[in-house]
C-alpha cells in the first residue's frame, strides 16, 4: 500500500523526467518567442470578434447570438491550439529521446515506464496552462462584453486543459510505439477526428434525454455549436453548466464530459506505458484490463443515454444509428488493445489448451476471444439498461456488431502474418478501415447503393452494411441476413487462413 | 555475484544469443570480447533488464532479472555504447536528474554528485552544459551517471571507443579502482589489448556462443592443449632449431627477430618437460626455456573463425 501510494504520488509531483524538461524547455529563448506569437493571435481574433459585432447591425438579442458564437468560436481556436501545441511538445520530446537513445539510461534505471509517461503528460500539460492562462485576457474580453458568464470561462478552461491533457497523452502514446515525430501527430489528429465524432454524438444524445432548457447566456439556437462540438471534444455540443440527466439524475453537462475525458487520459497513459514497459506481458495484460473498463463504462454510458422508442423500426433506426457511431471507438479499442503479431513471436506455452484465466495474456491466438470479451463489455450493459433493444432486431443489431469486431480481428490477424509486425499490420488495417468507411459513405451515404439495390444491383448492396457507424435504414435492413451469411464466411475464411499459417509457422 | 544461466534471444525465429552461460563474483572485470553482431551487447541488454530474454535466466545475488527487473536496476549501472545526453542540460542537472530516478534520498544528492565527480575527476566542469564537454570526459560523465547510486554491477558496453590515449589510461585506472572496490564489471570492447590489462576474467562471443570463459591468465597461458614455447640458446640456434624440426608433435618452430627459437608444442604440461629434457639429453646449448606470453588477441583469433551473425 505504502509503495503504491509513493509511486501513485510520485508519479505527480517530484517527477524527475518533468523537472528535467522544465528546466531544458523554458532555458531556450524561442519558447518566449512562440507564446508572445500566440498572445497576439488570440488577441488579434478576440478584438476582430468584438469590432464586428459592435458594428452589427442586427437587434441587441440577436447581437447577442453573435457574442456567444464568437465566444465559442474562440474558444474552439484556443483548444486546437492548445492541444496541438501540447501534444506535439510531449511527442516530440518522446521521439528526440528514443532517436537519442537516452530512453535506454531512464529504463536501466527504477524508474517505472508509468512515471515517465507521467512526466511526459506534465510537461506537455504545463505548455497548455501557459497557454490558457495568456489567453484569459481574451477570453474576458468577451465576458465583458457579453458573451459569456465567468464562471462558463472557468469551466471551460478546466475541459480545454483535461481535453489538451488527452490528447498530450494519446501524443505521448503514439510516441512510445514511434521511431519518427510524422506518425504520431498524424495518429493523434486521427483520434482526435474520431473522438470529436464521439464526443459530439454523445452530448447530443445526453442534450435529447435532457429537458433542456436554455442556460442563461447561451441562446436556445447558436449556429456554430455543432462545429464547435467537433474542435473542442470536451466540451461537446453543449454549454459546460447546460442541465443534462444521466441515470435520472439532473447535473451539469461538464460533469459526464470530464468524467469522459479523464477515462480516456487514464487509458492513454496506460496504453502509452504498454510500449515502454518490461517485462511485456504484464504490460499488456494491464492494458487489456484498461480497455475492457473503458469500453464497458461507455457502454453504460451510451445505454443510459438511449431514448426508448415507442415504435417499429423508425425509432429502431434512432437508437442503432446513436450506438452503432459509438461502436467506431469500441471496435478500435478492440484492434489495438487486442493481442495481435506473428505467433511466432507471441508463443503460447501450449497453443491447444485455451483457457479463459489466459484470455488477456499477450498471445495472438487469443485476439478472438478477447475481442468477443469486450464486445459483451460493450453490448452487456447495453441490453441491460436499454430494454428497447432486447427484442428481434436489438439483436441481429448486436449480432452484426460482434461479427464486425471478429471480422476485423480476423483481418488483421492474416495481415500481422503477411506483413510480420503488428504496427505494419496495423497500419494496413486503418487504410482498410478508411477504404471501407470511403466506400460506405461514396456509395451508400447519398443513398446511391439503396437505388442500385432497389434496381436489382447486387454487387454494391454489400457496402451500404459495413458501416455499422452509419445507422442502417429500413431498405438496407432487409438486405441484412444475407449480408450476415457472407460476413461470417469471410470472417470463418479469414480465421482459417490465419490459424493455419500459425500452425505451418 | 552474476550468474548467467542458458540465456537465449530469439528474433523472430534468428537467435542473436545462444545459450550463454557465466558465473561472475565480487571485484571481477570480466572482458566481454566478440566481433560485431556476435551477441554481446543482446546479452548485456537482456542482463540490464533492457531486453527480456526468450529462456534462461540471469540472477544477481540471488534475483531473476524477468522476475524482479525493478531490484536489479537498483544494483545495476549500465553503460551503453551511446552517449545518449541531452542538449541544454547542465553536467550537474544530468547527474541529478539520474540520482532522482536511481531513488537517491534528496538530501545526499549534492554530496553524492560531488563525490562521482571528484571520482571521475569532472569537478571543475560542475556547471558546464553537457554538449560543451569533449567526448573524453561525456564518456566520463556516462560512467559518473552509472555510479551515482553505488551499483554492484557495471555493464560497460564499448566503454574506451573514440577516446585518445590519454583517456583511455584514465578510463582503465577507473576501472580497475572498480573492481578494487569491490563491484562486478562487465566490460565489452574491442581493444583487446587494453582490457587485458585490467580484467581478470575473459569470455569471448561468436554467433550468439560462449567460445571460451576463464581468468585471462589461463587464457593467455595456453589456449587448449597447445603450448607456446620460446627457446634461447647459447651461440647459434640453428642446430636447435634443425632438431626441432625433426620432432613429431612440434609444429611451427621459427627464429623471431631477437633470434630465438618460437615454436608450438601439441600437448600438456607432461609433454612441455619431456620437450625440456630431450633437448638437455641431445646436449643442445639451451639457455632459457619458458612459455611465450601470447595476447588477448591471439586467444581471440585463434577461438574464433570470424564468423558474424
Amino acid at each position: 500500500m505504502a509503495t503504491w501510494l509513493k509511486e501513485s504520488v510520485g508519479g505527480y509531483f517530484d517527477n524527475p523526467v518533468a523537472t528535467r524538461d522544465l528546466r531544458v524547455h523554458f532555458r531556450n529563448g524561442r519558447i518566449v518567442i512562440l507564446l508572445v506569437l500566440y498572445a497576439l493571435f488570440v488577441s488579434l481574433m478576440a478584438q476582430l470578434s468584438i469590432g464586428n459585432i459592435q458594428s452589427y447591425p442586427g437587434s441587441i438579442a440577436s447581437a447577442q447570438r453573435e457574442l456567444v458564437t464568437a465566444y465559442f468560436s474562440l474558444t474552439g481556436l484556443i483548444f486546437g491550439l492548445v492541444s496541438l501545441v501540447s501534444a506535439m511538445s510531449a511527442a516530440f520530446s518522446v521521439v528526440s529521446e528514443r532517436q537519442r537513445k537516452a530512453m535506454d539510461l531512464v529504463f536501466s534505471a527504477p524508474f517505472s515506464a508509468r512515471r515517465y509517461v507521467l512526466g511526459k503528460v506534465i510537461s506537455g500539460v504545463r505548455y497548455s496552462a501557459i497557454l490558457i492562462a495568456m489567453s484569459l485576457p481574451a477570453m474576458a474580453a468577451l465576458v465583458v462584453a457579453g458573451g459569456a458568464t465567468t464562471l462558463d470561462v472557468l469551466l471551460h478552461c478546466a475541459l480545454i486543459l483535461a481535453s489538451s491533457t488527452f490528447f498530450t497523452a494519446v501524443g505521448v502514446a503514439f510516441a512510445s510505439y514511434a521511431k519518427n515525430f510524422i506518425a504520431p501527430l498524424a495518429m493523434t489528429l486521427v483520434v482526435a477526428f474520431v473522438w470529436s465524432v464521439t464526443l459530439l454524438t454523445l452530448s447530443q444524445s445526453l442534450r435529447v434525454v435532457s429537458s433542456i432548457s436554455a442556460p442563461s447566456v447561451v441562446p436556445t439556437a447558436f449556429p456554430f455549436v455543432s462545429c464547435l462540438g467537433l474542435l473542442t471534444p470536451g466540451l461537446g455540443a453543449v454549454s459546460p453548466t447546460q442541465p443534462v440527466q444521466v441515470y435520472g439524475f439532473t447535473t451539469q453537462a461538464w460533469i459526464p464530459a470530464l468524467v469522459v475525458v479523464l477515462l480516456a487520459i487514464r487509458f492513454a497513459i496506460v496504453a502509452a506505458t504498454t510500449g515502454l514497459e518490461f517485462p511485456i506481458g504484464k504490460a499488456a495484460r494491464t492494458l487489456r484490463v484498461h480497455g475492457l473498463v473503458y469500453v464497458f463504462v461507455l457502454g453504460l454510458i451510451i445505454a443510459a443515454a438511449i431514448v426508448p422508442p415507442t415504435s417499429s423500426f423508425g425509432d429502431m433506426y434512432q437508437y442503432s444509428q446513436l450506438a452503432s457511431r459509438i461502436f467506431a471507438p469500441v471496435l478500435i479499442t478492440t484492434l489495438y488493445t487486442a493481442p495481435f503479431g506473428s505467433d511466432r513471436m507471441n508463443q503460447p506455452p501450449d497453443r491447444t489448451a485455451f483457457t479463459f484465466k489466459k484470455i488477456l495474456w499477450p498471445y495472438s491466438t487469443n485476439a478472438l476471444a478477447y475481442g468477443l470479451l469486450l464486445c459483451a463489455a460493450w453490448w452487456v450493459p447495453f441490453l441491460a439498461l436499454a430494454s428497447h433493444a432486447r427484442n428481434g432486431i436489438g439483436l441481429t443489431f448486436i449480432f452484426h456488431s460482434c461479427l464486425i469486431t471478429g471480422f476485423f480481428v480476423a483481418l488483421l490477424r492474416c495481415y500481422s502474418h503477411l506483413t510480420k509486425t503488428t504496427e505494419k499490420a496495423k497500419g494496413f488495417l486503418v487504410l482498410t478501415l478508411l477504404f471501407m468507411v470511403a466506400l460506405s459513405v461514396g456509395f451508400a451515404g447519398d443513398g446511391t447503393a439503396l437505388r442500385l439495390v432497389q434496381e436489382g444491383s447486387f454487387s454494391v448492396y454489400d457496402l451500404a452494411l459495413i458501416r455499422p457507424w452509419l445507422g442502417y435504414t429500413q431498405d438496407s435492413f432487409n438486405f441484412l441476413p444475407v449480408h450476415l451469411i457472407l460476413l461470417s464466411v469471410a470472417t470463418a475464411t479469414l480465421f482459417y487462413a490465419a490459424e493455419k499459417r500459425s500452425r505451418r509457422g | 555475484m552474476l550468474v548467467v544461466d542458458n540465456l537465449k534471444k530469439d528474433y523472430n525465429g534468428f537467435q542473436a544469443v545462444q545459450g550463454i552461460s557465466f558465473e561472475l563474483e565480487p571485484g571481477d572485470v570480466f572482458a566481454f570480447i566478440g566481433s560485431n553482431g556476435a551477441g554481446k551487447t543482446t546479452t548485456i541488454r537482456m542482463i540490464a533488464t533492457l531486453l527480456e530474454p526468450s529462456s534462461g535466466t540471469a540472477s544477481l545475488f540471488g534475483v531473476d532479472v524477468t522476475k524482479d527487473p525493478m531490484a536489479i536496476r537498483r544494483m545495476l549501472g549500465y553503460m551503453p555504447d551511446f552517449f545518449g545526453l541531452y542538449d541544454d542540460v547542465k553536467v550537474w542537472e544530468y547527474l541529478d536528474f539520474f540520482a532522482t530516478i536511481y531513488e537517491v534520498p534528496p538530501r545526499e544528492r549534492r554530496k553524492v554528485i560531488d563525490n562521482v565527480l571528484e571520482l571521475t575527476d569532472l569537478s571543475s566542469k560542475r556547471d558546464a552544459f553537457v554538449q560543451s564537454l569533449s567526448r573524453g570526459m561525456q564518456q566520463r560523465l556516462c560512467l559518473a551517471r552509472c555510479l551515482v547510486h553505488d551499483p554492484k554491477l557495471l555493464l560497460l558496453d564499448e566503454p574506451a571507443s573514440g577516446l585518445d590515449p590519454r583517456a583511455r589510461s584514465e578510463l582503465k585506472e577507473l576501472i580497475l579502482e572498480l573492481g578494487r572496490m569491490g563491484k562486478i564489471v562487465i566490460v565489452s570492447s574491442h581493444i583487446l589489448p587494453e582490457l587485458e590489462g585490467f580484467c581478470n576474467k575473459v569470455g569471448i562471443v561468436e554467433r550468439g556462443q560462449l567460445l571460451s570463459f576463464g581468468p585471462t591468465s589461463d587464457l593467455t597461458r595456453s589456449s587448449g592443449t597447445t603450448k607456446h614455447l620460446v627457446i634461447s640458446t647459447l651461440g647459434s640456434p640453428e642446430g636447435t632449431l634443425a632438431w626441432l624440426t625433426s620432432q613429431p608433435n612440434l609444429t611451427e618452430a621459427r627464429l623471431n627477430k631477437d633470434g630465438n627459437i618460437e615454436c608450438s608444442l601439441e600437448g600438456d604440461d607432461a609433454a612441455q618437460a619431456q620437450l625440456l629434457k630431450s633437448l638437455v639429453e641431445a646436449n643442445l646449448p639451451i639457455r632459457t626455456f619458458a612459455d611465450r606470453r601470447i595476447d588477448l588477441e591471439d586467444v581471440f583469433f585463434q577461438v574464433t573463425t570470424g564468423a558474424v551473425n
